[in-house]
This record gives structure tokens, sequence and C-alpha cells, in this order.
């Protein structure tokens, strides 16, 4: 079959094709939501299903949708995906969904996962686009939850929700030179520059120039 | 449902808050993709900006009349017109789906209009309008907007203002931008790397206008109700010896 | 539907376009509706959880770690295990809660009522008011400027005996308010003498993590343990009918803002880089707890004369 092609789609959005570090999509989520590693991790996973199964059910369809209406074709799939994860949150993740609040809605706008479905999943067959999809997605994620990581250690001093930093390091009012949050990092705009810097990494490691 | 208890002075202050301190750009960071895409040039911006303040304001209207009277809890209780009682029904699973269907709906007609009307005009915006349907500001805000409950001028008000705000951030690293593509950047970084720090910088600016609360709904009734409690017990103690 | 084949300058018909997109729509909303309905009480039960978590936790029945509390006869909080109908025994830390025994115990022990403006308490059936229909309205408004407003009555762990009809151990009070972003939604759980407070929660807020959003933290929320309701004088002494009410979170530590005056018991430090959510918090409790104000005077008279 087409196994090695499905499987190098799936390589290619991991790395190559990374969707936030090559192509710059999928941005707004990577900044609001990377706060804690936990969030992270489930925004990504849920990023990645609805990419994978979005693409899936456009390739299946992409035979018989007028061409006119291939956009609000697109949007509707995803947004039947990202309600049915949003409506799992809500009963089995509760305080979670809670968090994630508005964010979990704004997977329908992604620009990930409308580029996916634009570009490819239109284009070929469903396997290769679901492969495609779910690479997009998990090289999102991988990206994410690094960014969630560093932000969660740097400016809570703990790993999903576990304490790494050991509490006897941080400045009291005895021991006022002790440690301290690097409070910069939780808010918004250490993100953006930990993305920068992210970008930078890959344009160094994989030698390309990304105007 | 209008109005409620906002007072004038009230919407001025959502109008600052939804522009500035509530910036859906940069402290939301919502509508980034078109933002990092499309900023190289002032020009382009400019007319991304025009666009999105259009189709937010009045795709946000349409969503609060969707929200109201289809999806919102007891939103079908106006059926009971017909004799139908259905303000049990719970049509929220449909937000979403409705939501991005007016968005996309509305963008679509409104680019038909654009191009039969004003050919020039279809011109230097038509092609921006197709990429803001997709623009998570504007789903994003008619979504805020509906978790916060907002009577309908006050929303007309935030999500007007919430476009503004986009505009001007998009303006702002547009000439940023257009000055860093002529400056000796590392080349590792140049492009959207640099654009992502700038952009960094330009939201801790803003986050310094964290904290200002103009947008509060100041009308009148709640604190007559705290005083009438106090009032009234001590009217007690006389009454009760 | 095969219209794809080389078609010059027509695609599928207008007839065959909106075909398509009525069964797209049609298949969409089928699926969610089903979806949606199968999983309706699984999310109506979450969210009871949440909030009967919540509300033990203001009450202290409950801790942030998941297992159950008592107090043992000293008066400290001891961690409990689920006995059966609502009964907590000794138990160790281990003992995590599950789903079920949580809402038996909330159940049991925390029944809703409503007071009025005078401070008198009735049921729901007693003053004619709709249940759900009252807990649905007001939530976002604010349960505390209605008329009857809405009080839990926190009952006592049921011993063996099936008994009469046991006094309240405490009330749990629904607390609205908005912080530096949006509403915030809590509890507070006072003592029967109308003034102390046992425990407070936030089950519902949007505050920026990890500064606003530490109200919702146990580090923070256990410095409101016994604390004051009332403002007291400068003897110490609290008139319930004239001291100003809530609690107020100050800029920085009590022990330095305050010191050793008695009004340090009506507030709490405040949490750095958070003086606007502490604001909010401070507002909150200060407008909520003036509506209950008659209701406090009357359960304290009443404590009084025992």
């Amino acid at each position: 079959m087409s196994k090695p092609t499905a499987v190098s789609y799936f390589k290619e959005q991991l790395w190559h094709s990374n969707q936030i570090l090559v192509a710059i999509l999928g941005i707004c989520s990577a900044l609001g939501i990377t706060n804690r590693l936990s969030v992270a991790i489930t925004m990504g996973l849920s990023v990645t299903f609805v990419t994978a199964c979005s693409s899936f059910f456009v390739s299946l369809l992409r035979n018989v949708t007028p061409d006119s209406v291939r956009m609000i074709t697109q949007l509707a799939i995803i947004s039947v995906f990202v309600t049915i994860i949003d409506q799992f949150l809500k009963a089995y993740m509760f305080p979670l969904s809670k968090v994630m609040s508005v964010f979990v809605g704004l997977i329908i706008t992604n620009c990930l996962v409308m580029g996916r479905a634009e570009s490819m999943a239109k284009n070929v067959t469903p396997f290769p686009a679901f492969m495609d999809g779910l690479g997009a997605g998990a090289g999102y994620m991988i990206v994410i939850c690094a960014v969630g990581a560093i932000r969660e250690f740097f400016g809570f001093g703990q790993l999903l929700g576990h304490q790494i930093v050991p509490q006897s390091w941080y400045a009291t009012t005895d021991a006022p030179f002790g440690y301290e949050n690097f409070a910069l990092m939780v808010s918004p705009p250490a993100a953006f520059f930990i993305l920068g810097g992210f970008i930078w990494i890959y344009n160094i490691i994989s030698g390309e120039d990304h105007p | 449902m209008w109005m409620a208890n906002y007072e004038p002075i009230n919407l001025f202050g959502l109008l600052i808050q939804a522009v500035f301190i509530e910036n859906f750009l940069l402290a939301n960071f919502l509508g980034m993709c078109t933002y990092l895409a499309c900023s190289s040039r002032l020009k382009t911006a400019n007319g991304l900006g025009v666009a999105v303040v259009f189709v937010l304001t009045m795709a946000g209207t349409l969503n609060w009349f969707v929200h109201r009277f289809v999806t919102g809890t007891g939103a079908l209780s106006w059926l009971s017109v017909f004799g139908i009682d259905a303000s049990g029904i719970d049509l929220n699973f449909l937000e979403f789906l409705l939501f991005i269907s007016v968005i996309a709906a509305f963008v679509q007609v409104v680019e038909i209009v654009i191009e039969k009307v004003s050919p020039a005009l279809y011109m230097s915006l038509g092609m921006y309008l197709p990429l803001i349907t997709v623009n998570c500001a504007i789903l994003g805000a008619c979504l805020f907007a509906v978790t916060r409950n907002y009577p309908f001028f006050p929303n007309l008000v935030y999500v007007f203002g919430s476009g503004l705000g986009w505009w001007l951030a998009i303006a702002l690293i547009a000439a940023i931008r257009e000055k860093l593509a002529v400056s000796n950047v590392v080349p590792a970084i140049k492009g959207m790397g640099i654009t992502f720090i700038a952009t960094g910088l330009m939201s801790m600016a803003f986050s310094g206008f964290t904290g200002i609360k103009l947008a509060n709904p100041s009308g009148g009734e709640e604190t007559e109700e705290a005083k009438a409690a106090v009032i009234e017990q001590e009217a007690s103690p006389i009454a009760k010896s | 539907m095969s219209e794809q084949q080389p078609q010059p300058n027509r695609g599928p018909s207008d007839l065959q376009v909106i075909g398509f997109v009525v069964i797209l729509s049609f298949v969409c909303a089928l699926v969610l509706a089903v979806l949606a309905s199968a999983l309706r009480v699984p999310q109506e039960v979450a969210q009871e959880l949440d909030r009967s978590e919540q509300m033990m936790i203001a009450a202290r029945v409950f801790t942030h770690e998941g297992y159950f509390q008592i107090q043992n006869d000293k008066g400290e909080y001891v961690p409990a295990k689920y006995a059966g109908d609502g009964r907590l025994v000794a138990g160790t830390e281990e003992d995590i809660a599950t789903s079920n025994e949580i809402l038996d115990v909330y159940k049991h022990r925390f029944i809703p009522t409503l007071v009025d403006g005078k401070g008198k308490t009735e049921t729901f059936k007693e003053a004619g008011i709709d249940e759900e229909k009252y807990l649905a309205d007001y939530k976002k408004s604010g349960y505390y400027r209605q008329p009857e407003k809405l009080i839990y009555k926190i009952l006592p762990n049921p011993t063996n005996g099936k008994g009469e009809d046991p006094q309240p151990i405490g009330y749990v009070i629904p607390v609205n308010g908005f912080g530096l972003w949006d509403a915030i939604y809590g509890y507070l759980a006072v003592e029967p003498d109308g003034e102390t407070v046992i425990g407070i929660s936030w089950y519902e807020q949007k505050e920026t993590p990890g500064l606003g959003a530490n109200i919702a933290e146990e580090s923070w929320q256990k410095e409101f343990y016994g604390k004051k309701i009332f403002q007291p004088n400068s003897e110490g002494q609290i008139n319930q009918k004239t001291a100003p009410v809530g609690i107020t979170v100050v800029k920085g530590k009590v022990a330095e803002v305050l010191g050793t005056s008695p009004k340090a018991e009506a507030a709490v430090d405040g949490m750095p880089g958070a003086t606007l959510t502490g604001n909010g918090v401070t507002n909150a409790y200060r407008d909520v707890l003036a509506a209950y104000r008659p209701f406090f005077i009357k359960i304290h008279d009443k404590t009084e004369t025992q």
C-alpha cells in the first residue's frame, strides 16, 4: 500500500515542516496556554486528535465537496471534532476544562488545523492525510510541551504540579537572598521569547534560512 | 438586555479596556497567525486591520443574537410566542458550529457585496477576507463576549474595541518590521525569530496597562440593597426592646 | 454527485451545492446532538462534584489533597474516611475519596436553604421557590442580591443513631465578586456564632496564573481559618450591628500593616503581585456578607443565649 509514504508524511511534519517552528502556524494557543505543562499536554493531545480526524474526513469527502463551499465544509468538520473534545473534557476532566475554557473552542480557528486541511487533506487519500494530521499535531505538541515545561519550571518551580525546586531554597523574610521564581515566565511575553529562541535554535540546527 | 446596568461612561471604559488593556493580540494572543504572515509591510497591515475591525464588529453582533436566541441557556424561550415551551432545551453544544458558520457566511456575503459594489475596494481589501474567517481573534472575541454575558450595547463596544486593538497591534509591529528588515540582525534569527522577540517586548509594554478598571457596570440597584440591610437591622434593636 | 470531471465553466449545480451543505449540516448536528445527550449526565455529575468538593473544602470537611477530614476531641482536623451513609470515621491521608463518596457526604450534610432580609431561615418549599430554577437563574448575578438569599446549613457528622433535627455546625455562604479579569465565585463557611470563619474556597476564577489565581490555592486559603468576618473595635470586641463587615486582604503582610491591633482578626496577608485580585476578594466579601448581616446577628444571639 502506501505505507512508507504515509509514515514519511508523519515524519516530515515532525521536523522538516514542523508547524510551529517552520510554518509558523498554531501560535495563538502555543502562547496563551503553555503556563503549565499539564495544560500544554492536554492541548497538544486535543489538537492532534482534531487535526488527524478532520484531515481524514476532509480527505474522504474531497471528491464530493463543491469548490465554492470548500472552506465552510472544512470548518464544519473541524468544529464537530472540537466540540467532541470540549464535551469530553467537560464530562471527564472538569477542573482542566475550567482552566482551558475558551481555548478549546479556539482550536477551530487554529491555523494549523485549517492549514493541514487546505494544503494536504484535500489533495491526498484519507490514510496519508490522517498520518499527516497526526504528525502535525505531534510536532505541535512537542514544541508546546517544551515551552510549557520551561515556563512551569522557571515560573513555578514545579513540573506537572510537583514541586521540583526544593522549598528550602526559596527566599523568606529570614533569608532574603534565597531563590525566587522567575515571575516573567508566568506571563505571556515569556512565551514569545521562548518561541523566538526555539526558532533561532531550529534555524541553526537545520541550517536553513527562513525569512 | 440592551444596556442592563451599564452607564455610557462604562461603555467608554469598555472601549479603552478592549483596545489597550486587554488588547486581543498582545494580551490574549489571538489572531497571531495572520498577524505574523501579513505584517511585513505597513500598507498590508492597515488593510488587514480595517477588514478585521469591520468583520469583528458585525460578526460579534450577529453572534450575540445567536447566543441570545438560540444557544444560550434558556435562549429558546421566545418560542413560547408560538406556543412551544422550549426553555428547557439546551443547544449549547451547537455554539461552536453556529458561531463559525455565521462568521464564514458573513465574510462570504461581504466578499460578494464588495466585489459587486466597489471593484476598487475589492482589489485592495478583498483578498484578506477569506484569511479573516479563520482568524482566531474573530471567533475568540465572540466566545469571550459570550462568557462575559454582556448586554447588547456593551457587546457592540467590546467587539468593536477588540478589532481596533488588533489593528493597533498589527500596525505597530508592521512598522517595526519594516525597520528591522534593513537592520543588522543575526541571520538565524532574522525574520520570524526577531519578530517574536519584538512582539514579546511590545506585549510586556502593554501589560503595564493591567489593572485599570474602567469597564464594570456602575448602574445602581445593588448598593441600595446592601445599605438597606444595615438600616433594617439598626432599626430592629429599638423595635425589639 | 460526480461532477468533478473536467467541467470547463461550471462545477456542480447550485441545487447540488445547497443539497451538499444541508446534508453536511444535518449530519454534523446529529453527531453532536447524540454526543451531547450521551455526555449530559457525566457532565452534570462532574460539575456537581466540583461544586461539592469546593463547598466541603470551605467547610473543612474535605481537603485539596483529596481526602475527607473530621475534628477529633481536641478540635484538631484529622484525615477521615467514608463509612457509609454520609458518615466519616478517622482514617489516613491515603484514603482518597471517590466521586460517589463525595457526593453522598455532600447530600447528607449540606442543606441549601434561604434566609430573608430579616435573617429568618425558610426552606425552598416554605418560600414557594423552585430550587433548581433559583440556583440556575441567580448564579451569575449573585444570590445575595435576592430578597431570599441562598445559604447552606452544615450538619454534623452523623453518628450511628438516626437523630432528630441536628443543629448545624456552621453555614456556607456563596460569594460572588469580580477579580482582575473576570468574575470570581467561591464559598465562605462560618461558625454558628455568626462571626468566625471556618474556611473559604474559590471554585471559579480566571485570574492570572501564579499571581491572582493563588486564591484557589490551599496555602492562601488557610490564612482564613479562624478569622472574623466583623471588624473588632480597638478593645477587641465585636458589635455585629455596627461593625464593618467583611475580610480585608491587606497589601503586604497583616503583621506589618496592622501589627497587634485587634483589626488583624478580620484581615489576611495579601499576595505579592496580585493586589488587584486581593481587592476584588475584599470587595466580594464586604458586599456579599453585608446582605447576610441580619442572619449573623440572629444566630449569634441564639448561640449567646445557649
